[in-house]
């Protein structure tokens, strides 16, 4: 499979605003009753959780999401790392080399002289 | 005959007829002529109505300075020298002249001093201006005499010639030696030239083959001087931006001969009597009067390498100086102008 760099690095970047999304959901969902959550969702996951007496199973679910968010984060890096990483090393080694080239090859010739209106020389 | 007297008599190179030619476009007025043994170059950038009148009195002052001081003709200097004991009439030019080189004699300590004249003829130097054999015979004389006879001692004392003015014109005494005006006439000539172009245009130049002042606007802005290399390349070897100034070089790149079998130039020291400035290629000095430039760049350059430095922050010049070995070096005062250097 082939990854433009630019659109995966897109992808990542978006990565931490959802999860931020997400804990900020959590966050709000702890801090409710949790009677006022729909029935048939508590029991759903109050069936799914057994020690989650305490834990309002809304929570549970946007947690659940977030380490799924995780874990598709670090793959994309580690995708990002093994595709693109190596390349723009190696890009970026060949333009270092190429302007070190180009310096070599223009540092013996000086700058050519500016035009001048006149000239002092020996006057005699 | 004086020594003098013949080398005006054979030195065919200065003071031959004019000629001349003049550009003329809409951003500037240019006359270009032959005086003082070189090309002399007149401009004005964005002229003004009386540009044309202003280029003539321009070039007439040159001719007035080259007329009244050169030793290559018959001129009231060649009169003057063929008797230093006795007074002379001489024109306003010549006195004005004598009493400015005075002037620098003491300012510089008695580096600058025009009686170096014998010495310079012992060398071979007007054989060598007039394209004479490539080597010219080496001077010998005893180490306590001049080429002219006269003993050392009598060069040791302080050059003190007299003008005076009278009522039907000026009289000049030489205090007994004939004399070379070669190290400021064509300073004082670039400086009357310039007093008569100022206000004809946005800017104007005078150049007369390297002594030069540079007044307002170029064509371009300040005006960017190029400093010759004094090796002969074709690059210059620093370019500067001036602007109301005055600049001259003294170098040897283009008065250097043999005599016998010793490379020598023009620049005679008058402690020694002998081509002096050891370790040096050429000096340039910029400043506001293009005399004293000229003057200046002359008593540097006899300074030598190992002291021209010293000399120039003594005397708070703006002075660069290349060294026989190409090594270019300068005073801050220079240093501000230069906007080019070869050795970038």
């Amino acid at each position: 499979m082939t990854t433009d760099p630019r659109r995966a690095l897109a992808a990542l970047a978006l990565v931490p605003v959802t999860a931020g999304a997400f804990a900020g959901a959590v966050a709000w969902a702890a801090d409710r009753p949790a009677q006022t959550a729909p029935t048939d969702l508590v029991q759903a996951t109050v069936q799914a959780a057994p020690s989650g007496a305490t834990l309002d199973p809304r929570v549970a679910a946007v947690a659940e999401q977030l380490d799924v968010l995780r874990a598709r984060l670090a793959a994309l890096q580690a995708e990002l790392a093994a595709q693109s990483g190596p390349a723009a090393q190696a890009q970026s080694a060949q333009a270092a080399q190429a302007a070190a080239s180009r310096i070599q090859r223009t540092a013996p010739a000086p700058r050519p002289a500016p035009p001048v209106d006149a000239t002092t020389r020996a006057s005699g | 005959m004086s020594a003098a007297t013949r080398a005006a008599v054979r030195a065919p190179a200065a003071g031959t007829p004019a000629t001349s030619r003049t550009e003329t476009d809409a951003a500037s007025r240019t006359e270009v002529f032959r005086a003082m043994g070189s090309e002399v170059t007149l401009t004005v950038v964005g002229p003004g109505p009386d540009a044309d009148d202003a280029l003539a009195a321009a070039r007439a002052a040159v001719e007035q300075v080259d007329a009244a001081c050169t030793r290559f003709l018959p001129s009231p200097l060649t009169a003057a020298n063929a008797d230093p004991d006795a007074w002379h009439a001489v024109p306003a030019t010549l006195a004005t002249a004598v009493l400015e080189a005075r002037r620098a004699h003491e300012a510089t300590g008695g580096v600058f001093d025009p009686r170096v004249l014998d010495a310079l003829l012992a060398w071979g130097h007007d054989e060598a201006l007039a394209g004479g054999p490539a080597a010219v015979p080496a001077p010998v004389w005893p180490a306590t005499m001049l080429p002219s006879g006269l003993r050392l001692a009598a060069v040791d004392r302080p050059w003190q010639p007299r003008a005076r003015q009278e009522s039907d014109g000026w009289r000049l005494h030489l205090h007994g030696q004939p004399i070379d005006l070669g190290g400021i006439g064509k300073g004082l000539a670039v400086r009357a030239a310039a007093e008569a172009l100022r206000g004809a245009g946005r800017g104007a130049l005078v150049d007369a083959g390297g002594d030069l002042v540079v007044i307002g606007d170029g064509p371009a802005g300040d005006w960017r001087v190029g400093v010759e290399d004094p090796a002969g390349g074709d690059a210059p070897v620093l370019v500067v931006s001036l602007r109301d100034t005055g600049c001259a070089t003294s170098s040897v790149h283009r008065h250097s001969w043999l005599a016998g079998d010793r490379p020598v130039h023009h620049l005679v020291d008058p402690r020694t009597r002998r081509p002096g400035g050891e370790g040096l290629a050429a000096v340039t000095v910029l400043g506001p009067d293009p005399a004293w430039a000229e003057v200046w760049s002359k008593s540097l350059f006899l300074a030598g390498a190992a002291h021209v430095r010293e000399r120039a922050e003594d005397a708070g010049l703006a002075a660069a100086w290349v060294r026989r070995d190409g090594v270019v070096d300068m005073t801050d005062g220079f240093t501000q102008h230069v906007t080019w250097r070869n050795d970038d």
